[in-house]
């Protein structure tokens, strides 16, 4: 680690100490105070008077304690001194929010530094030497993805190894395999300290992250989905595990999510997380130590053209597994065979092609709670084999993304147990258009319904007020949609209702006033809308309303001052002089005007 | 004329116009005040281009231009003369306060508008100030002249004082043949010295009884038109044409009260006049419109003196706002008691006139700080551009709907800075922006740069919805009337600097690389036409047509490949999978395949 530091400012009172996992702390306090005071201390630190230590040194100037590779919390509270002009600069690869009042992350390699930090490790010099195969070395460091640890171990692994060991390590790594059992122990010794440490849950939810494709994003609300169902959490719980995995730098959160996904009815389809390539091969080499069959995890680490031969070796036998994660390019029939997966709980089907023919070993899949269909093409993909949902009798949980979805036949045998329907970048026009099936009859249980990114949706099927179980109803992006159903107001059980950046949409069906447990609304970007129903106040329940570059509103209805629970209104400037009056008469409510922020992320597909 | 400083002072006298319709003994209201085209006039279109050549106002149920034929005929007579011309050249450059007193004070205004037409026309780029004061003068023009001068901005140039009890500057509302010339052509001949010694002019003082049937007959015309106002329907229209412009000062022995949009004038003019009819107030018709003299005496008087409220007033206002006290000083100055019939809607529109006075330039500086926060929308959408440009184009992307999540994105940008344009003009036909805030260079910049970036977003709207086969071409029935209005802003941004730098500039800045953004706004839409005429040529089977497809084709390619080689186009343009490149794919084979087809023909 390497600082520069204006020494200047710190007149040369900079102390450095590492402090690492099995440290001795009364050794280390005891000498940075020695430093600070330039005295001897005689005795145990603890015999040291307190005022002593709350004044710090007299007349000495500010003071600068740089703590590396620190480890936990509690050892930060002991070592961190609070004397006025003392300052703690600390080095970890764990984040201590509550504790460090800026944190700075620090970027990963890039090309060059990882390269001379690969090559010390490798070669003892920091450039590649003129006898080594530059090319090859600059390919295996691109492979540890400029982590300085990997980075570290890999090249020392590599120390002296002929060109037809650098050879297969390339391909191993790119592989997601380990290049050696050195390599592989190294790493995790290294890394272990992360991992060990986390709690059985955590652990486990740190290992599904490897069921997801590398290098693309994973999407907020399948992970926490999955993590829902297959490790028995509820909803604040699985978040409460997202943010220590972030916290200790195990996944990213991307979009921003860190601030706004914590909120109590944000929508986590819109953000997603990454994991670095080097932690995700961690997660799939630790869950990948049982025989095949045995595994909790059945993966397919990389993108193949078929299923791994291995799978079909032990075809024979049933897999175990309780996520079973499948990545391909086009399936036809014939390239499945059957597989037995009487524990499979979760099922991921990522795949790139435009027509995409479903296993049929679906059907088999008696304990099936979540599918998850991603489709990664350019364009959206049909799928083949439908016959093989009808026996998904468990099926809690359904994600589709670029897809299109089938007409709805009358006759489609119920999934009774679905609760969840998440259709993001779908085609439904095929499937809406003159659809007079019952769809409460088809989903009885539906209680969650997310349509993201769907351009050619234009209005939603009416029989959609029939499924009274609803609770949430997400219609997000989709630039084609111009009203919703006339009755709406019957599902008596919404109590989410959100329909953001639809710049079609422009007016809300009047019923909405009557979705008495509404609790939250958020109509932010429809720009295009022009008033709210007259009737809103009957919404006693609503707590909060999202109303952000509602351009074209400029009024509110008269009756908005009687929502007697709202608490928390998001919008512009020019929307919050419309909520003056209702600020007077509602006493909790708070009225935040939101800044617009820009960024660049959505250019990247 | 005279001189004061810097500020010049031209008087106009209605008397000329008076004598020359004093003579023919019979003239009846419908001639000599009848409303007059000036599209239809050479010499009216000559001097007032800009109001001759405004396009019909949907506001105004598509009338044209008009103003009254007496008014119009002594000005161009007064126009044709040398020493007004001479007098327009002396006064160039200065600020300029034109005045009169009845039928003058509407030559005066006929004056002031040909001025304001001719120096925003020529290249001087600040014009002058120009201020016109009417007293008692009769209407002047019709609904679509308010309209053209809200549009270009000239409503502050204009002040019309009016007294309480003056009947000729209501005297128009009625219909036009119920007018007694002869009581107004009297009054004016009135002021006039001389005139009892004139020969064959009418009698001079109008009797009691006609003075009462005048004024009940203004009376009730007007308050037909003030309640015709609130009716939004402009087919309900009747009566008269004539509808007043410019800020009105309603003065009464008390003081004054302005209102400055013409909804407002209207009913203030009902209202003080009925206020006096109903207090029974009978001063001559002859007084009440030669007492501006005295009027203007007193006005500093009346500003001088501390006011207060009568005490009923005060009780009234008591939990109200200092604002809702000064709305009842104003109404008292105005001469309308609280306990008239006609208070309440004359505090309705006082209030209305009031609330609406925020100053264009406070508006403007506010509108500067808008644009600003929206200009990052503009700034993404480049960015969308961009991540285009080397694959299709951001053009067909966005028609084709490529990558939905940032086809979202660009569409809510595309939708924001629209709305936002759209809130400009809309401020801009109120007139609650500087009179030339379409010449400032950092508007008519900011919209073009819009316009270029945008315009083929909509376009590709336009097209992905299929409306060219619903509605019609782009061009012709889609095209929004902001990009209309911004192509003619940056037209005459040129033509003002074209007289400064020449054509040099032309050659000068001839580009060596291609522009960021295309600059022909409409180009999108031709290459559209283009495709449909392709299409319709592969299907033609009778020579003939098919031949004048060809031309119209030829005749495209050969302006886009101008376009293309002096680089006024983006690159986006020529990326290998957009509809041009791929147009000009098509174009090749349709040329090669007629001329095997002419070939065989011999």
């Amino acid at each position: 680690n390497t600082f520069v530091l204006n020494q200047g400012y710190f007149n040369n009172r900079v102390f450095f100490e590492t402090v690492s996992q099995s440290a001795n702390l009364e050794t280390i306090k005891m000498k940075l105070w020695e430093q600070i005071s330039s005295n001897i201390v005689l005795g145990a630190y603890n015999q040291i008077p307190e005022w002593q230590l709350k004044l710090g040194p007299r007349d000495r100037g500010p003071v600068l304690v740089i703590l590396d590779d620190v480890w936990s919390l509690s050892q930060l509270e002991e070592l961190v001194f609070k004397f006025p002009g003392c300052k703690t600069l600390v080095v970890s690869r764990l984040k201590f929010p509550t504790l460090v009042s800026r944190t700075y992350e620090m970027k990963l390699l890039g090309e060059e530094e990882a390269l001379s930090v690969f090559c010390s490790a490798a070669f003892g010099q920091e450039s590649v030497p003129q006898t080594a195969d530059k090319k090859l070395v600059k390919q295996v460091a691109a492979e540890c993805r400029g982590l300085p640890l990997a980075l570290k171990v890999i090249g020392a692994s590599l120390r002296d190894q002929p060109p037809m060991i650098w050879l297969s390590a390339k391909n191993r790594l790119s592989r997601g395999e380990s290049i050696s059992d050195s390599h592989e122990t190294k790493l995790l010794e290294r890394m272990a300290a992360s991992v060990e440490c986390l709690s059985g849950k955590v652990r486990e939810c740190f290992l599904d992250l490897g069921c997801f494709p590398e290098d693309k994003k994973i999407p907020l609300d399948v992970l926490i989905n999955i993590w829902m169902e297959i490790h028995d959490l509820d909803k604040p719980d699985a978040f409460a595990i997202l943010m220590e995995l972030s916290n200790k730098n195990l996944l990213t959160l991307v979009n921003d999510a860190q601030n706004k996904a914590g909120d109590l009815y944000s929508n986590y389809h819109d953000y997603s997380v990454t994991q670095h390539d080097v932690l995700r091969d961690l997660a799939l080499h630790m869950s990948g130590r049982d025989s095949l069959n045995k595994r909790r995890r059945l993966v397919m680490p990389r993108r193949e053209e078929s299923l791994p031969r291995d799978w079909q070796r032990n075809k024979d036998l049933p897999f175990e597994a309780q996520i079973v994660s499948i990545h391909t390019g086009e399936m036809k029939e014939s390239d499945w065979f059957q597989m037995s997966f009487p524990k499979a709980e979760v099922l991921i089907l990522n795949f790139a092609s435009s027509v995409y023919y479903l296993p049929s070993f679906i059907a088999t899949m008696q304990n099936l709670k979540a599918l998850v269909l991603i489709n990664y093409g350019t364009t959206s993909a049909t799928l083949d084999n439908l016959s093989a949902f009808t026996t998904l009798s468990d099926l809690r949980s359904l994600w589709l993304e670029k897809i299109t979805l089938p007409p709805l036949p009358k006759s489609t045998i119920p999934l009774k147990n679905l609760r969840k329907i998440s259709l993001v970048l779908c085609e439904l026009n095929n499937s809406l258009r003159g659809s007079t099936m019952d769809l409460s009859m088809t989903f009885p249980r539906l209680s969650n319904l997310t349509i993201d990114h769907c351009v050619d949706l234009k209005e939603l099927p009416p029989s959609v007020c029939e499924i009274s179980s609803l609770e949430s109803i997400s219609l997000s992006n989709c630039h084609d949609l111009t009203e919703l159903p006339y009755e709406l107001g019957k599902l008596h059980c919404l109590s989410i209702l959100r329909v953001y950046a639809c710049p079609a949409l422009w007016k809300l069906p009047p019923s909405v006033c009557s979705l008495k447990r509404l609790k939250y609304l958020d109509i932010s970007q429809c720009i295009n809308l022009t008033d709210l129903p007259e009737e809103l106040g009957h919404l006693t329940n609503l707590e909060k309303i999202d109303m952000r570059e509602c351009s074209r509103l400029r009024s509110l209805p008269r009756s908005s001052s009687s929502l007697k629970s709202l608490g928390h209104v998001v919008c512009d400037e020019e929307t919050a002089m419309l909520w003056r009056e209702a600020e007077q008469v509602i006493p909790d409510l708070r009225v935040q005007v939101a800044e617009e922020c820009y960024n660049l992320d959505w250019l990247v597909d | 004329g005279g001189g004061d400083g810097g500020t010049v002072y031209v008087a106009f006298s209605g008397l000329q116009a008076a004598l020359s319709v004093a003579r023919p003994a019979v003239a009846s209201g419908a001639d000599v005040f009848a409303p007059v085209g000036l599209g239809g006039d050479a010499a009216g279109a000559r001097a007032f281009p800009q109001l001759a050549a405004a396009e019909p106002d949907a506001a105004a149920a598509g009338e044209r231009v008009a103003v009254q034929a007496l008014a119009l005929r002594c000005f161009l007579k007064l126009c044709g003369s040398p020493e007004f011309q001479m007098l327009l050249n002396q006064i160039r450059g200065k600020a300029v306060v034109f005045t009169g007193h009845s039928l003058g004070g509407a030559i005066a205004a006929l004056a002031a508008l040909h001025y304001l037409c001719i120096s925003s026309l020529s290249s001087s780029c600040s014009p002058s100030p120009v201020l016109c004061v009417t007293f008692g003068s009769p209407l002047l023009g019709n609904e679509a002249l308010s309209r053209a001068i809200l549009r270009e901005r000239w409503g502050g140039n204009f002040c019309n004082v009016v007294s309480q009890h003056d009947v000729v500057p209501r005297l128009l509302f009625c219909p036009l043949d119920a007018v007694p010339v002869h009581v107004i052509i009297g009054m004016q001949l009135q002021q006039w010295p001389g005139h009892t010694h004139h020969t064959g002019v009418m009698t001079t003082r109008v009797v009691d009884a006609e003075q009462e049937g005048l004024r009940q007959l203004i009376q009730a015309h007007v308050r037909t038109v003030a309640m015709e106002q609130k009716l939004v329907d402009p087919e309900s229209r009747g009566g008269s044409p004539y509808r007043p412009f410019g800020a009105y000062v309603l003065c009464s022995p008390e003081g004054a009260a302005c209102v400055d949009n013409s909804t407002a004038a209207v009913q203030m003019l009902y209202a003080t006049f009925a206020a006096c009819y109903t207090r029974g107030d009978t001063t001559s018709l002859e007084a009440a419109h030669s007492c501006y003299g005295d009027l203007v005496l007193k006005m500093p008087q009346n500003l001088l003196l501390k006011r207060h409220l009568h005490a009923m007033d005060v009780l009234a206002s008591m939990s109200n706002s200092n604002y809702d006290a000064g709305i009842s000083l104003a109404m008292e100055a105005s001469g309308i008691g609280s306990e008239a019939t006609e208070a309440t809607t004359a505090r309705y529109w006082l209030k209305a006139s009031k609330r609406a006075g925020r100053s264009p330039s406070l508006n403007c500086a506010g509108l500067s700080t808008r644009l600003g926060r929206i200009t990052p929308c503009r700034a993404q959408i480049e960015w969308y551009k961009a991540s285009f440009d080397a694959d299709m184009g951001y053009y067909d992307a966005f028609k084709q709907q490529r990558s939905p999540k940032k086809f979202g994105k660009a569409n809510i940008y595309r939708l924001k800075l629209g709305q936002f344009w759209d809130g400009v003009l809309t401020m801009l036909d109120n007139s609650q922006l500087p009179h030339d805030f379409h010449r400032r260079a950092k508007w008519v910049n900011a919209a073009r740069f819009y316009q270029l970036l945008v315009e083929p977003l909509d376009i590709a709207d336009y097209h992905r919805n299929n409306l060219h086969k619903t509605r019609g071409g782009y061009i012709t029935h889609g095209r929004d009337r902001r990009y209309e209005l911004f192509d003619k802003w940056w037209k005459e941004k040129g033509a003002f600097s074209g007289t400064s730098t020449g054509d040099t500039s032309v050659t000068a800045t001839a580009r060596s690389k291609y522009a960021g953004l295309t600059q022909d706004p409409c180009f999108w839409a031709r290459v559209e036409e283009a495709w449909d005429q392709t299409e319709s040529a592969q299907a033609e089977h009778d020579v003939a047509m098919l031949a004048m497809k060809l031309g119209r084709l030829r005749e495209f390619e050969r302006y886009a490949r101008e376009l293309v080689e002096s680089k006024e186009v983006s690159i986006d343009v020529l990326a290998p999978q957009s509809s041009y490149t791929r147009w000009v794919e098509e174009w090749k084979k349709l040329l090669l395949r007629d001329e095997a087809r002419t070939a065989s023909l011999f």
